[in-house]
């Protein structure tokens, strides 16, 4: 593969993103190959060494936030053609509800997620509150003539402050769990977006 | 190597490449080769990201009748280095502690 052909492919492949960024990226591989060249390497070779158009494109779209990606590969190489336009319009009462529903769903995900560790955490806090109450309300009551009954409360005041004290730690362990996976999440798209356009070539 | 531990590794591996004088893409590569092999595809997203952060400045330079970019270590870029090397001190000494308890056992 010759060098032009080389930086042609990538630019496809990039198409999209802001001519800044494009040729920004260019400049470099460009003078990768040179640079190879000039130690004696053929240009077949230099261009080889650089890595495939497929990779270098996909590493600088990884880089990329989402939002830039999914404008990237939205656009089409060479514009839309004219039955492509009406096609859109057409189907516009198919796929803006589809696509509605996709957001909606994920917006949906992250909400349950956010809210089921919200509510762990509120569930552990009521505990430990209830306890430190239920505690320091016994003690005066002790002193003044305790019953069983009041012995009783006291250990269970106790006893609840304790599990609060224990569950926080497993609640702040899934707090991090689940915002580790949504940062999966958000990357598993980009790798799917990327991938889609790959296939579209 | 674990991903997240070598990306870390790469950012102060390339600022350590241009330390003592500015240096391009190429021979960045060359240089930190016996210690991570690399390539281009690597090397640019990192440059970008570190250039965005400010640890290091690009200029153009002639050569050879081209443009080659060089990337000179800008003084966030030395004091990164130098938060890698104390926080590495303190690991190399948790190191030794853990492989002397397995020795002795």
């Amino acid at each position: 593969m010759t060098k032009k052909v080389f930086i042609d492919e990538v630019r496809a492949k990039l198409k999209g993103l802001s001519e800044d960024e494009i040729s920004k990226a260019l400049e470099f591989y460009e003078e990768a190959i040179d640079d190879r060249m000039e130690e004696g390497l053929t240009e077949d070779q230099a261009v080889a060494a650089v890595g495939t158009p497929e990779e270098v494109a996909n590493q600088i779209l990884m880089d990329m936030p989402l939002s830039k990606v999914v404008k990237a590969k939205s656009k089409p190489d060479s514009g839309y053609k004219a039955w492509e336009i009406v096609l859109i319009i057409l189907g516009f009462p198919i796929w803006f509800p589809l696509l509605l529903t996709a957001a909606i769903l994920a917006l949906t995900l992250m909400l349950v997620v956010a809210i089921l560790v919200i509510t762990f955490f509120i569930v552990v806090a009521a505990i430990g509150i209830a306890g430190l109450a239920v505690t320091f309300a016994c003690i005066p009551l002790l002193f003044t003539g305790g019953s069983s009954s009041l012995l009783l409360q006291f250990g269970l005041g106790l006893i609840c402050v304790g599990l609060a004290v224990v569950m926080f730690i497993p609640a702040k362990a899934f707090c991090l769990w689940s915002i580790e996976m949504c940062g999966n999440f958000g990357r598993w798209v980009k790798q799917k977006v990327i991938s889609g356009r790959k296939k579209e070539k | 190597m674990d991903a997240q531990i070598k990306r870390g590794l790469l950012d102060v591996l390339i600022l350590a490449a241009i330390k003592g004088e500015e240096s391009y893409g190429y021979k960045i590569i060359k240089d930190i080769k016996p210690y991570l092999t690399i390539s281009e595809s690597t090397l640019y997203p990192i440059l970008r990201r570190l250039e965005e952060g400010g640890y290091l400045t690009v200029n153009s330079q002639e050569h050879n009748g081209r443009l080659r970019k060089y990337y000179s270590i800008t003084a966030a870029g030395l004091k990164k280095i130098d938060d890698f090397a104390q926080e590495w001190k303190q690991m190399m000494e948790i190191y030794d502690y853990v492989v002397r308890e397995v020795e002795a056992v």
